[in-house]
């Protein structure tokens, strides 16, 4: 496993998985984590450093968990990216319940001038889901798998 | 993790896993198997089957309501989410289930094969020419998109119509309708319930190759291992050029999948399903969710027709611009398409009864035998064609299907190579320019989209695709028709 520090947000490390591809992403806060594991992903599909934060996206989910809001979420930008071209390096998260979040997602359109060609992500699984509150001096954290 | 359970031997190709297994989870549940495991494998494979902790899958799949028969591992399964990778299970109609997570995301991911007149000798100095102008007439890659733009009337179309739209759009031939499952279009295909966002993502994607494991090879005939079906599909002599497509219905599928896991979800809970694993949530086949789903799912199969056939047109156009001759002339006509991720409603002997059965193939294909009614009346008499992608750097397999299939498997047999290794592991193990130096040695030409798309599919993070069709074959759910290996690859 290897872990990576991303600057205003927690760490996350990539879990080997023979198919697939799983992220365990922490932050501070549970919508840090979800943020980071947002981050992550868009490591998976390019190199995420590459991005200039130029353009800003806003969106809103409902589900009826928590893990069904982190479905959600990355699912939505996994639209935004396989339907528009959007590739994101900041993202801000704001759980309003346990089953409502806004997004506002800072990034750009891809340029295969620019960025990197990853790995593309097909959908986000709930195998291996963990959905995890902060306790105490323990961070929050999500893990995820995506379908590659 | 490896798996820790007891396998029972049945013979030198088939490991049972008892009814009585129960696994930490299941335990935890309070579930057990109604139908015992059946994992395909031999001895060779059966410490990788066991290394990924994917016999728990299989045993999982088992506790689900109206299983019948046995929930079946491939000798290609390898860990998936929920369902297994390589595994097959069918659903009474009445009592039992669909789930799409025995599916997956790609809905129709499949494959499918171009014959030709030509002998590699002919084309080994174009080669390089022919793959070059396949690359660039079918887009590739992450984020690359396809080079039409769809209205949504046109996107309701292809969900309706799937290959039909494509032929009758000018791609490809009136023939090819015929040599595909359900001939390239699924009947009962509801476009009003695929939700926006699936159209979203499906219309700049349609008529491309996307990511991953698919891919577009230039291949040659190695070996015939049975000559007389071999003729009836078209395979006459060894060095006869064919060209294989792997793709499925990209993002449209993906998100189809995606809108349908929740609603399933929520079906869970209405229908009071209990579950050993959260990716196996379902509905009752024959609730108004399960029947949503399935007329969603059969959206996003006929958008990976379309799909297949498009690119079918670009690939023959590739070898029209390059060799200065028609498609036609050239026999660039289609074996089959088949569908390697699909649930579909079949009937099927159950205890001596022909049973309506919805048969989730999720990195399975199907292997209908001789006689079935829904293969090609020129094939009928044979089996179908079943087509097994190997790795960039083995061989393919063009199987045919078997009775022993129809009365073990449901009419299934394996998809593919399955991986062995994590693509972390293999970016690490195999820098691209290592894979392509060695395919260079093997005398096969990439072009490849993405350094780590090469890594991630190096040939050595595959199963021996020898050994897994060789399982397939000795016990009978497929026999041997003939083998191709690759000269020529186009990678996303």
């Amino acid at each position: 496993m290897d872990h990576r520090r991303i600057s205003g947000l927690g760490n996350y490390e990539f879990i080997d998985h023979t198919a697939d591809i799983a992220v365990r992403a922490y932050g501070d806060t549970l919508a840090e984590a979800f943020a980071t594991a947002g981050r992550a992903m868009f490591d998976i599909i390019t190199d995420s450093s590459l991005i200039s934060p130029a353009e800003e996206k806003t969106f809103e989910v409902e589900a009826m968990d928590l893990e069904g809001l982190l479905v959600g979420f990355l699912s939505e930008l996994i639209v935004l990216h396989d339907a528009e071209g959007w590739v994101f390096d900041q993202l801000a998260v704001r759980l309003s319940s346990k089953t409502g979040l806004t997004t506002v997602a800072k990034g750009e359109k891809f340029n295969t001038a620019r960025h990197r060609h990853g790995t593309h992500v097909k959908g986000v699984s709930y195998h291996m889901m963990e959905v995890v509150e902060p306790d105490g001096r323990k961070p929050a954290h999500v893990q995820v798998l995506f379908d590659i | 993790m490896a798996w820790q359970g007891k396998l029972k031997r049945i013979d030198d190709c088939r490991f049972e896993i008892p009814p009585d297994y129960r696994s930490e989870a299941m335990e935890r549940h309070g579930l057990k198997m109604q139908v015992p495991g059946l994992i395909y494998a031999d001895d060779r494979m059966i410490d990788s089957i066991t290394s990924d902790n994917s016999p728990d899958q299989v045993a999982h799949v088992a506790t689900l309501p109206g299983v019948v028969g046995h929930s079946f591992a491939m000798p290609d399964i390898h860990h998936g989410y929920g369902f297994a990778i390589g595994g097959v299970a069918a659903f009474d109609a009445q009592k039992g289930i669909i789930s799409p997570g025995g599916v997956g995301y790609d809905i129709n991911c499949g494959v499918r094969l171009l014959r030709s007149d030509l002998h590699i000798d002919d084309i080994r100095p174009r080669l390089s020419a022919l793959i070059d102008t396949m690359f660039a007439n079918v887009p590739s890659g992450v984020g690359v998109g396809g080079k039409i733009r769809l209205t949504p009337e046109q996107i309701d179309q292809v969900l309706l119509k799937g290959a039909g739209w494509a032929v009758g759009e000018g791609y490809g031939w009136q023939s090819d309708l015929e040599f595909m499952e359900e001939n390239g279009c699924f009947p009962g295909a509801d476009p009003s319930v695929v939700m926006h966002k699936a159209r979203k993502r499906g219309a700049p994607q349609l008529g491309s190759l996307g990511a991953g494991n698919h891919f577009l090879e230039i291949q040659y005939v190695d070996e015939i291992f049975d000559p007389a079906v071999a003729e009836v599909f078209g395979i006459q002599k060894v060095g006869q050029v064919t060209v294989m497509i792997h793709t499925g219905s990209r993002g449209c599928g993906h998100q189809i999948c995606t809108d349908n896991l929740e609603m399933m979800r929520r079906a869970n809970q209405k229908y009071n399903i209990p579950l050993v694993d959260r990716e196996l949530s379902c509905a009752p086949a024959s609730s108004p969710e399960g029947q949503q789903y399935f007329a969603a799912m059969k959206c996003g199969a006929n958008f990976a027709w379309a799909n297949r056939q498009m690119i079918t047109h670009w690939v023959r156009q590739s070898f029209e611009q390059v060799l200065s001759e028609s498609a036609q002339k050239m026999g660039m006509s289609l074996v089959y398409d088949i569908a390697h991720n699909i649930a579909k409603l079949e009937r099927h002997q159950v205890g001596g009864r022909d049973t309506s059965l919805f048969v989730h193939r999720k990195g399975a294909t199907r292997a209908f035998g001789p006689g079935h009614p829904d293969i090609p009346e020129s094939y009928r008499a044979v089996g179908q064609p079943v087509i097994i992608p190997g790795d960039m750097g083995s061989a393919s397999y063009l199987l045919a299907g078997t009775e022993r299939a129809m009365i073990e498997t449901f009419g299934s047999t394996c998809h593919g190579a399955g991986r062995l290794m994590s693509r972390r592991q293999a970016t690490k193990q195999f820098p691209a320019d290592k894979v392509r130096q060695h395919l260079r040695e093997l005398n096969i030409y990439l072009k490849a989209a993405s350094r780590r798309g090469v890594s991630e599919e190096a040939p050595g993070v595959y199963k021996d695709i020898d050994n897994v069709v060789d399982v397939s074959h000795r016990s009978g759910i497929a026999r041997k028709v003939a083998r191709v290996r690759p000269v020529g690859v186009v990678k996303g």
